[in-house]
């Protein structure tokens, strides 16, 4: 099994709907799949359907004391879903300075880890809070970063180096923009760890979270449900490595 | 000859990296290291960084 994070290199980068995607097409290739959502923002539960007043998640669990597993949903017989939950804005607040419920987190990925139940795990890293994330990434065997190819994200890829287990995803590619395609030429050349496949902007992708499908369950022949099969297929070659 | 079209086909249809004619040729005369530099893709990827300011500076620090 591999335990693969996914963060953006900035907010609003997609990640949410990519986690969501990959989900889908690696259950598509007959794998099982847990996604779960690091973000306090409980946006990932959306593209599979759950009610959006249900509260459920494993925040919510931990901080109301109950069982986290029980706040876990089954999207089909091969896909489950752990949200994060509903938190009040105050608890938001204090969430990160909570070191007790970031603990928690860890102990729930070793938990699903040791269980060896899921052949795939990923998770939807917040952007923000490095001190937390920090912590988190070091439980993933993986980590993508997801990037659009505009200035705000070369500057950041500039100023940080990637690690050579992180890899790059480019989303939202315009085919049209002169600029995007420059950055991204620059990247296929400096960035080493690059993903082969980037995912080019498409309306399906926004549309799949409005309809609360994921975007190869709501619509399997856009070009990007391509290129996310793609990838899913790029991740059973080169990160399934440390599967039993 | 066959199973050179069927490797230059492979190949070509790769990461764009791989499509150029230097790596179709390296497969067809089972070439195996040649010290080549790309220039037209070198001179795309300068154009591309003297095009916008902020992609220069940045290549700079």
């Amino acid at each position: 099994m591999a335990i693969i994070g996914l963060q953006g290199i900035r907010g609003g980068t997609g990640t949410t709907s990519i986690t969501a995607a990959l989900a889908w097409a690696l259950q598509q290739l007959e794998e099982s799949v847990l996604v779960v959502d690091a973000s306090s923002d409980n946006m990932l539960r959306l593209f599979f359907d759950i009610p959006i007043n249900r509260s459920e998640g494993w925040a919510r669990a931990t901080l109301d004391n109950q069982h986290w597993q029980q706040s876990a949903w089954r999207y089909t017989p091969s896909l489950d879903i752990l949200p994060f939950g509903s938190l009040s804005d105050s608890e938001k607040k204090s969430l990160f300075y909570e070191s007790a419920l970031c603990n928690k987190f860890n102990e729930y990925l070793t938990v699903l880890k040791d269980s060896q139940r899921y052949k795939w795990i990923l998770v939807d890293l917040p952007t923000l809070s490095p001190a937390v994330t920090t912590a988190w990434s070091e439980q993933m065997d993986h980590l993508i970063n997801v990037a659009h190819p505009d200035g705000n994200c070369h500057i950041r890829l500039c100023r940080q180096l990637l690690d050579s287990q992180n890899y790059l995803l480019v989303n939202g590619l315009q085919v049209g923009s002169k600029l995007q395609n420059d950055i991204y030429q620059v990247w296929c050349h400096t960035q080493q760890t690059i993903i082969p496949v980037a995912f080019h902007e498409d309306e399906a992708m926004a549309e799949s979270m409005a309809m609360k499908k994921p975007l190869g369950e709501y619509s399997p022949h856009a070009l990007v449900a391509e290129e996310v099969m793609t990838l899913a297929n790029w991740c059973l070659i080169n990160l399934a490595d440390q599967r039993l | 000859m066959d199973d050179i079209t069927a490797k230059s086909t492979h190949e070509t249809n790769g990461s764009f990296t791989n499509a150029n004619d230097l790596d179709t040729l390296s497969l067809a005369f089972s070439l195996q290291h040649i010290d080549y530099i790309d220039i037209g893709q070198q001179e795309q990827l300068i154009a591309a960084i003297q095009r916008w300011p902020l992609l220069s500076e940045l290549m700079q620090e």
